[in-house]
């Protein structure tokens, strides 16, 4: 009779208890599903937005190889790389690309085949003190006008978090 | 027993009413943790959406795009250009962006590159700007012997908002009202003198427009804002290029249009600075001996063209285009690299 | 008879909410932390896969002044070319460089060649290799030539 009557006591709370914990687990894996959702969908907006960096970078100006060269792909001119690389440098000159380029760092690896060397040059540095950051790399050609030839190259774009 | 039971049933109840709050608890504090992850203010949205739109497109080239929203106002602003939606404001930054000063419905946007291109010559680029057209706001261009001051039609294409009229006909009121439906927001008239802007019949245009006027001649903008029934000049700015003609045209402002030039200019400056350090680093080359005379030449010149301060600047690289361009074809024909 | 009959009716239902919760925390263990990297990485793979097929054909083949996409050709059409009149080690040599460089250095497991010609190298069998399972990545580009169009193809393989 006693432990009955103890159970009966007890039936409320275990309902309420068991009632909670159903739907804590539940809201739990809503909000981590829907986490993890979020998660896959800025990757795929980051690699969209790789893309569209590369695409920016080629098309401008600054960097475009000459009108003159038939260019079926992507193209950077390697002295035009070179001189914006040094007014790049400059703080003030840098901030003008930070709109279109904005916290990222651009590098430049060109391959002289005939020499058998290897090039580097960093285009644009407006990382700072970014966390999260995320690579991705793509092939281009550079035009070299002293040898008139185009080199196989790579362009590392490191993007910070938004 | 009875004691027990009553004793019992209250506990229950107590128990209940606790775990009921706690669980009401956790489901607020979870909805609220969702809701501060949600969208930011609607103002604030727009306008830095909009102004983010629009600095990207400005970079491209040869590019169409609308945008729509209702009550934004462009400004210059401590020379930066400024979309404003509502309290909430936000900078455009670097691009080259001539827009109406305010933005009744929907946008209609291209972008355009300037270069100096003599015949024959492949072009050298120096940057690119928007240009954007409000289609509540009507553009009459006034062509006078056949040609009008700026193509608009040329870069937005036949549409209601851009009309292209006899510029006898601007002082006719009735002709002028005409092409002009009462519901417009604003309108611009783009004459190619002064005196079409001075007889302009403008008193019976739609009484809620805003009405301006923009004077392209001789490498000037004249700008015009209304006063009574008669337009008043309000200021004169450079437009050395068709493309600057244009973009005075369609901001019809001269705060904007002056926000947006320096932008054009401070580009076009970087631009050929570039183009100079990459000639003067060629003329170095020992495998291009043979152009280093002319690869001098041209990197003596935009350095000449560089050390112009702002105001000269647009006018020494536009005034040199000729020079520029048959550099570029003499250094092309000898097959040595080309400026740019 | 009753009591003892609703007492179990309790039981099964406590039992049966025991289950739901189990069966839930099975659920949120394996669907909340599965990862979707997968397809990600793998679209990032072909896009530069494909860039870089499409650069390599643009690139200058040295000591033949010409683009890798025209010695190959020769080489296919059998056309002497380049000072050391031999196209086809000279378009060897550039896939052996490019691929050292875009390739080997990230330990990619690769297979890249002018199908139907013995212009390639690979650093894995990843012609054999199960298109389901451990193909990652397999663009290719043509390359025109006076006898019909080749590829050059670039399999990646894990």
């Amino acid at each position: 009779m006693r432990r009955r009557a103890q159970l009966q006591t007890l039936e409320p709370i275990i309902i309420v208890v068991i009632l909670a914990l159903i739907v804590g687990v539940v809201l739990l894996f809503v909000v981590r599903a829907g986490g993890a959702q979020d998660k896959a969908s800025a990757r795929a907006i980051d690699e969209r937005e790789a893309i569209a960096m590369l695409r920016k970078v080629t098309s401008l100006p600054e960097l475009s190889c000459p009108l003159s060269e038939t260019v079926r792909t992507f193209c950077i001119d390697g002295a035009k790389a070179q001189a914006f690389a040094r007014l790049a440098a400059d703080p003030q000159e840098r901030l003008a690309y930070y709109p279109l380029l904005g916290s990222s760092r651009i590098n430049l690896t060109w391959a002289d085949l005939s020499a058998g060397t290897t090039r580097s040059l960093l285009l644009y540095d407006g990382l700072g003190n970014a966390s999260d950051v995320s690579q991705s790399a793509t092939y281009f050609t550079v035009y070299d006008p002293v040898q008139d030839a185009r080199l196989f190259a790579t362009l590392t774009i490191e993007r910070g978090a938004r | 027993m009875q004691t027990r039971g009553q004793l019992e049933s209250s506990f229950q109840w107590i128990f209940v009413l606790i775990a009921g709050g706690a669980f009401l608890f956790l489901t607020v504090v979870l909805f609220r943790s969702c809701t501060q992850h949600g969208e930011a203010a609607a103002s604030g949205a727009v306008a830095g959406d909009l102004a983010s739109q629009l600095e990207s497109l400005a970079w491209q080239q040869e590019t169409y795009a609308n945008a729509s929203a209702e009550g934004v106002r462009f400004s210059c602003v401590g020379d930066v250009l400024t979309v404003s939606s509502g309290d909430a404001s936000s900078p455009i930054g670097e691009a080259s962006v001539f827009l109406p000063p305010e933005m009744h419905g929907t946008l209609r946007m291209a972008t355009r590159q300037l270069s100096l291109s003599a015949q024959g010559s492949p072009e050298i680029a120096l940057g690119s700007a928007l240009y954007g057209v409000d289609d509540g706001t009507y553009y009459l261009v006034l062509r006078d012997a056949g040609t009008d001051p700026v193509d608009l039609e040329g870069i937005f294409g036949l549409s209601a908002n851009i009309v292209s009229l006899d510029a006898a006909d601007v002082s006719d009121p009735a002709k002028l009202a005409a092409r002009v439906p009462q519901t417009a927001r604003a309108v611009v008239l783009v004459s190619p003198t002064t005196a079409y802007v001075a007889n302009a019949g403008i008193s019976r245009l739609p009484p809620g427009a805003a009405l301006r006027a923009v004077v392209i001649s001789s490498g000037q903008a004249q700008f015009y804002d209304t006063q009574g029934d008669t337009m008043r000049a309000i200021a004169r700015m450079p437009a050395e290029d068709p493309m600057l003609a244009l973009g005075a045209a369609v901001s019809s402002s001269p705060d904007a249009y002056a926000c947006a030039r320096s932008r054009l200019i401070d580009r076009a400056r970087r631009l050929t600075r570039i183009y100079e350090l990459r000639a003067a680093s060629l003329s170095r080359e020992p495998s291009l001996s043979q152009c280093a005379t002319a690869l001098n030449d041209t990197s003596a010149l935009l350095a000449q063209i560089d050390a112009k301060n702002g105001t000269d600047y647009l006018g020494a690289v536009l005034g040199a285009e000729r020079t520029l361009s048959s550099m570029q074809s003499s250094l092309r024909s000898r097959s040595c690299p080309v400026i740019a | 008879m009753r009591a003892h009959r609703r007492g179990q009716t309790e039981m099964i239902g406590l039992v049966f909410v025991v289950a739901l919760i189990a069966l839930g925390i099975v659920l949120y263990a394996r669907l909340g932390t599965r990862s979707g990297d997968g397809g990600a990485a793998q679209a990032e793979q072909a896009q530069g896969s494909a860039s870089l097929l499409v650069s390599l054909l643009e690139t200058t083949v040295p000591s033949c002044g010409s683009s890798f996409e025209r010695v190959a050709a020769a080489c296919v059409e059998g056309r002497p070319m380049c000072a050391s009149g031999d196209p086809c080690g000279e378009a060897q040599a550039v896939l052996e460089n490019v691929s050292a460089i875009a390739l080997d250095a990230r330990g990619a497991k690769y297979n890249l060649s002018v199908e139907g010609t013995g212009m390639g190298i690979a650093s894995a069998d990843c012609a054999s290799a199960d298109p389901r399972v451990d193909l990652v990545a397999a663009p290719r580009v043509p390359l025109l030539t006076a006898t019909g169009t080749r590829y050059l193809r670039l399999s990646l393989c894990s």
